[in-house]
């Protein structure tokens, strides 16, 4: 039994300039321990489809239609009380883009590390606070930090106390969202290894949203690639980096430098659809190189290759 | 430690701007200080002369008066010229009233500009006879007195040079009023500092239960309306915001009284006086000024918590705090309300600071409110220069006072700032 | 390569984008309607009425003496069904001179009465009573004449009175007032009774009153006694009397009357002023002088004008003030001046503030530290009580208050616009304009400031309300520019030690210029936010 299975999740934002389908009937699922990578350009969906999961999509968006099924009940259909005391944070914890302002300015770093024990267990600060030491040891900080406020920390060790903050209650489940993208290279670097230890020793499922593919090939079991709201292709990470199918994938990966290798770097042309007017057919047919005719008027199924290994294209439809 | 640096930091600069301001004050108004100063010397001198004048019963000899006038005319008038003049016009003025004979009167005055031995007889003879007359030495002896006075002060000299000394008279409000004087603790007082120290509990008295009463309105009300923001509760929030800023406070007030005191006469009347002892009484007059400070001000302040709760709102940390499982409640008050706080502070305290100093005061008026707003059109009204000057040093310190309060309480609620 | 815009078409570009950004704003539009309302209202004020002349006939109380005073207006009497009582002047017709010469027994000496009369027919068509009922003469007077003669031994005993006596339509006959002279008639403390005396060579010649019947002194209205006569089975004082005599007068005499509710008699009343002047002259001797004395006497009606003005119980628009002003009119005359302050204030200051602060964030440094210092000590002075001091000390006209408003206003902005400047400071272009050569004042004026001024604009709007509040609020206590008529000064006068408008009821008088003002400002805070919105780099995430 697969620990989260994502089925035909619509989410949708309604605003006064019409409907953005950010995300647009995706499917997906991870098993326990399992790392997926999630990774696709900017504005196609990606936050939007971690945010659902947790059921946090702001207004004007909400989920309009789908399952998300995790170990076993339907979040979907959760009354609000049951998602917050049994999913949030417990089941399920987030690391935001952009760290630096998910923490809270006005408390100190262990309060706020502590504030999930606080809710969920029932702990005492006192008692809290010497799990929060722990975990600030298991991310690489110094358990004195616990009295600091946001504002004395640097970027990176900001980042680290964020996701101090979202294993603390040793969730079944974390969603990273672009967790380094604000971040150095060298503490990038860094924030990865961390990421990869964690795998090694919590041994919790992990959605790794990133636009930068190549953070994900040591730490992801499978890759998923969405565009303009759809997942265009997914499965296990080295078969997506060695045989990648769907043409957008195969662009990204001609677009990232490589250390060894001769061939020339190429960009995909064109811009990423605006996602309340999204291009009949296969929402990629404008900038593709192999588009067809049928690409232009009929989206393509989302069919299983091989085991695991789902495309969405015309090419490797047989016909 | 780094908030007790805070706080001495933004003492100190309250300190010098008021400084600054007081300075200003002083360049701007000096020629008025002076001359109620002056006036002050003047009123206590004569006050003096008189008595001793009762107690001696004779005049003085004329060759005392005459060396007065000789003094003055070669000694203290090249430092202080208008000493002179005034010396002058007093013998002048003494001279007719006991005379009733402008052309002797205008005659003596010519006479003590020469030396004695360059006059003749006839006329050393009218000297000596009508600079001994009545109150003609007295009058002499007031003016030389004066001038030795001012001389000693040194206010004769440029106005910088007495900034120090005007520093200590508007500081400590030691001046004394045109006409005005104390009604309420030390009764027929005519020192300013009576007369404006009593009225400072009344204006925060009824200043103050409006801001509170308006603010534990405001507060729910614009956490409530950021919530639902974009409805038609918000709207009207905003709509009340604008048009409560752009209206006249005391013409309001004219409406309010106009309304509930006249027409529908469920409310007491700013004519109907209160015995200000009997606090039942004062409070039951209250009701009607407070009700409407409170009406004007509950829409700006709603507004601008709902402002900055909605900005708040959109951080990332109240979506962290949803995502750890808070109750929406909790997100509110523990997250949101406290991250909000220090910039509430800052912008409540600071319309509330402004529009103590130019809303309320008039306001005051229009109540008969026995606060420094009415003491304030008493005063102009009647042209009391010395209460007016301690006036505006008084508002300009309160006003200054309430934003370091502000600064401190935001200081205190900003750990970016505790924590140094 | 598409040609590159020129700068004109560049301009309206922008122009048609902030315009259509600016559309989407609602309130916006509301308030770009009123702002055009505004504008329009004064424009028409300032070009199709004689401006200046029509301030100073709102400044010179007496033109309006024969207006109603505090009187709602008509829409309203005829909303809440009072019945309306319209103003009507009329004028005299002379009478025809009662003359009487008669010898005195015994001596050559003549005792001689001349009685001259003037007739007022007035008439009374609706049932509405009538605010105040206005007596204006203009009379010759002989009497200086006649002491001179008398000094001189040639006439005796000289009398000029007059008296007044209304005839009613049911042939009623009230004196208002009997054997009155030269002096009386009228107490000048009121503010709607005018007496002037012309003079010739140091003697009074003529005498102009114009005076209400409710402020004949007591003592020659005899209407007084004559209303408690009729009434004298009613055990009423003549206090009681004395307080409502217009209304007496004007209305049937019922017993209801004196509880207050009048039925106006309506009809044709007639107003008679006599002159009577009595002397006695010596026949023997006739002297030229006393020849031409007395047949002026005998054939000169000393009145040149007499009238009666009915005042009405309403009047226009808005009513009228306590010196019987149209209140309308006085709203009107104020409009240009609140656009007038107010922008020029929010302009100016602001203006000045923008580019004070452009160039201390663009300059940097050890002068920067000292721009702003001079900024806090300005920011942390609080405006009104300085205001006052300076207006109570020094009165400045209207243009002083406006540079005083912006010698304080104008650091408001300058913080924030610093800020925006900072953060444009660092942008990439401008490291390409300075490396191109550009020198700094091209820099802050082709690059800096553009952008910071739409922010400065919303600013500027909403700035006018608060330069328009502390105008009125000045001229409220009594310190502002007493020869402009703004709103502040017009709710001034509604309050003083002898009257208090709102205590009396006189709702149309101090609500509208009030009302001006908060629509006025609604206009520029609408106008404000709607730019705001736009243009402020905080608000935009909302």
């Amino acid at each position: 039994m697969p620990l989260l299975e994502v089925k035909n999740l619509k989410t949708y934002f309604f605003t006064v300039r019409g409907i953005v389908r950010a995300v647009d009937n995706v499917s997906l699922s991870i098993g326990e321990g399992e790392v997926l990578g999630l990774a696709g350009e900017s504005g196609c969906g990606k936050s939007t489809l971690g945010y659902s999961i947790m059921r946090l999509v702001p207004p004007p968006g909400r989920i309009v239609d789908g399952k998300i099924i995790f170990d076993g009940n339907d979040i979907t259909r959760m009354s609000e009380h049951e998602l917050r005391s049994k999913v949030r944070w417990k089941g399920i914890s987030m690391v935001f883009q952009g760290a630096m302002n998910a923490l809270n300015p006005v408390y100190t770093v262990g309060h706020q590390v502590a504030e999930p024990l606080i809710v969920h267990k029932g702990l005492t600060k006192h008692e809290a606070l010497e799990h929060v030491k722990e975990a600030l040891k298991m991310v690489g900080l110094s358990p004195e930090i616990v009295r600091r406020y946001p504002h004395e920390l640097s970027g990176g060790m900001k980042q680290r106390v964020v996701i101090a903050m979202a294993i603390i209650l040793r969730p079944k489940l974390i969603i990273a969202d672009e967790p380094t993208t604000a971040l150095d290279v060298v503490i990038q670097a860094q924030i990865m290894n961390l990421f990869k230890k964690l795998k090694r020793e919590l041994k919790s499922s992990m959605i790794f949203i990133t636009h930068d593919l190549s953070l994900l090939s040591e730490l992801s079991d499978k890759i998923a690639i969405m565009y303009a709201g759809k997942i265009v292709e997914i499965g296990p990470s080295e078969n997506v980096y060695t045989d990648p199918k769907h043409p957008y994938t195969q662009g990204l990966l001609r677009s990232i430098p490589r250390l060894h290798g001769k061939e020339k770097i190429t960009w995909i042309p064109g811009v990423p659809p605006d996602l309340r007017r999204p291009p009949p057919g296969c929402r990629f047919h404008p900038r593709c190189p192999y588009a067809m005719d049928i690409c232009k008027k009929e989206e393509p199924p989302f069919i299983e290759i091989d085991p695991g290994r789902f495309v969405a294209c015309w090419l490797c439809v047989k016909r | 430690m780094g908030y007790a640096r805070f706080v001495a930091l933004r003492t100190i600069n309250l300190m010098i701007v008021l400084l600054i301001v007081l300075i200003i004050i002083i360049a701007l108004f000096e020629g008025v200080l002076k001359s109620v100063t002056i006036y002050e010397i003047k009123t206590n001198v004569r006050q003096e002369i008189l008595a001793e004048k009762k107690q001696y019963k004779m005049n003085p000899p004329f060759e005392e008066v005459w060396s007065y006038i000789t003094e003055i005319r070669d000694e203290y008038s090249k430092m202080y010229p208008k000493a002179w003049l005034d010396l002058k016009s007093s013998v002048y003025n003494s001279v007719f009233d006991e005379t009733k004979n402008e052309t002797l009167a205008n005659y003596i005055t010519q006479l003590i500009e020469k030396d004695f031995d360059e006059l003749s007889e006839k006329e050393k003879e009218i000297l000596r006879t009508y600079l001994t007359k009545g109150d003609v030495p007295w009058s002499v002896k007031v003016a030389h007195e004066t001038t030795l006075l001012i001389i000693g002060m040194g206010l004769h000299r440029p106005w910088y040079a007495n900034i120090p000394f005007y520093l200590k008279k508007i500081f400590f409000l030691e001046l004394r009023s045109n006409f005005l004087t104390s009604e309420i603790w030390n009764q027929g007082s005519r020192n300013v500092r009576d007369i404006i120290a009593e009225k400072i509990p009344y204006s925060i008295l009824l200043f103050t239960t409006s801001t509170v009463i308006a603010l534990s309105i405001a507060l729910p009300l614009g956490i409530f309306v950021a919530s639902r923001a974009g409805k038609i509760i918000d709207n009207a929030v905003a709509l009340s915001a604008i048009i409560s800023s752009s209206l006249p406070w005391w013409w309001f007030a004219m409406i309010m009284i106009y309304v509930f005191a006249y027409q529908l006469k469920i409310l007491r009347s700013p004519a109907d006086l209160p015995s200000w002892s009997d606090p039942l009484d004062v409070l039951h007059f209250m009701i009607l000024p407070v009700m409407t400070i409170v009406i004007l001000t509950v829409g700006t302040d709603t507004y601008v918590i709902r402002n900055i709760v909605i900005s708040t709102l959109q951080e990332d940390f109240v979506t962290t705090a949803r995502a750890k499982g808070l109750k929406e409640r909790d997100v509110l008050l523990k997250h949101v309300l406290r991250a909000a706080a220090p910039p509430i502070v800052t912008i409540l305290m600071l319309s509330i600071a402004m529009s103590f100093v130019s809303g309320a005061i008039i306001t005051e008026v229009v109540f008969n409110w026995r606060g420094l707003g009415r003491l304030y059109y008493n005063a102009i009204y009647g042209k009391d220069v010395p209460v007016i000057l301690g006036l505006t040093y008084i508002s300009t310190f309160i006003y200054l006072a309430v934003r370091l309060i502000l600064d401190l309480i935001y200081g205190f609620l900003d750990p970016r700032i505790k924590a140094g | 390569m598409p040609k590159p815009l020129s700068r004109l078409s560049e301009f309206l570009y922008r122009l048609s984008d902030a315009w259509l950004e600016f559309k989407r704003v609602k309130f916006g539009i509301a308030a770009l309607i009123l702002l055009v309302i505004l504008i329009s209202a004064s424009l028409y004020v300032l070009v199709a009425w004689d401006y200046p002349k029509e301030v100073d006939r709102w400044l010179r109380i007496q033109l309006w003496v024969e207006n109603p005073k505090t009187v709602p207006p008509c829409w309203f009497l005829s909303m809440t069904g009072t019945p309306i009582a319209e103003t009507a002047a009329y004028s005299f017709t002379p009478g025809r001179p009662e003359i009487s010469n008669e010898s005195i027994e015994g001596t050559t000496f003549y005792e001689a009465s001349i009685i001259h009369k003037a007739v007022v027919p007035a008439e009374i068509k609706s049932p509405g009573m009538p605010s105040d009922v206005r007596i204006k003469l203009i009379m010759n007077t002989l009497s200086e004449e006649a002491k001179k003669l008398e000094e001189e031994g040639l006439i005796f005993g000289f009398t000029e009175k007059y008296s007044l006596v209304i005839i009613r339509p049911d042939n009623l006959n009230f004196t208002l007032v009997h054997d009155a002279s030269l002096s009386t008639l009228g107490n000048l403390t009121y503010p709607d009774t005018i007496v002037y005396y012309e003079r010739f060579e140091q003697k009074i010649v003529k005498i102009q009153k114009s005076v209400s019947l409710k402020n004949i002194p007591k003592e020659h209205l005899k209407a007084v006694e004559e209303l408690a006569q009729i009434y004298k089975d009613y055990n009423v004082t003549t206090d009681v009397i004395a307080s409502a005599l217009t209304e007496l007068i004007l209305s049937e005499l019922t017993p209801e009357a004196l509880k207050g509710e009048y039925k106006v008699l309506q009809g044709k009343y007639l107003f008679i002023l006599t002159v009577n002047r009595t002397l006695i002259y010596d026949a023997a001797n006739p002297v030229p002088e006393l020849r031409s004395f007395i047949s002026k006497v005998k054939d000169e009606n000393p009145v040149r004008e007499f009238k009666i003005y009915l005042l009405g119980n309403c009047f226009g628009f808005l009513g009228t003030d306590i010196f019987g002003r149209d209140v309308f009119k006085g709203v009107l005359l104020g409009v240009p001046w609140a656009l007038i302050i107010g922008l020029s204030v929010a302009f100016l200051a602001i203006m000045i503030g923008a580019i004070y602060a452009v160039v201390a964030g663009y300059v940097g440094g050890y002068v920067e530290e000292v721009m702003l210092r001079v900024v806090d000590v300005i920011n942390n002075l609080p405006a009104l009580p300085l205001f006052i001091a300076i207006q109570a000390f020094i009165g400045l006209n209207i243009w002083g208050i406006i540079g005083l408003m912006v010698a304080l206003y104008w650091t408001g902005p300058v913080l924030t616009i610093r800020a925006m400047v900072l953060q444009i400071k660092e942008s990439t272009y401008i490291e390409a304009a300075k490396s191109i050569g550009a020198g700094p004042l091209r820099i802050i004026f082709r690059h800096i400031l553009p952008q910071v001024l739409p922010y400065a604009f919303a600013i500027m709007a909403l700035s006018v309300p608060s330069a328009i509040l502390t105008e009125a609020g000045l001229s409220f206590l009594g310190l502002g520019d007493p020869k402009t008529p703004t709103w502040g000064k017009m709710l001034q006068e509604t309050r003083t030690p002898n009257w208090d408008a709102a205590a009396s009821g006189w709702w149309w008088w101090f609500i509208p210029p009030g009302l001006a003002i908060a629509l006025v400002g609604t206009t520029f805070i609408l106008l404000g936010r709607a730019l705001e919105t736009i243009y402020n780099p905080r608000l935009r995430k909302a």
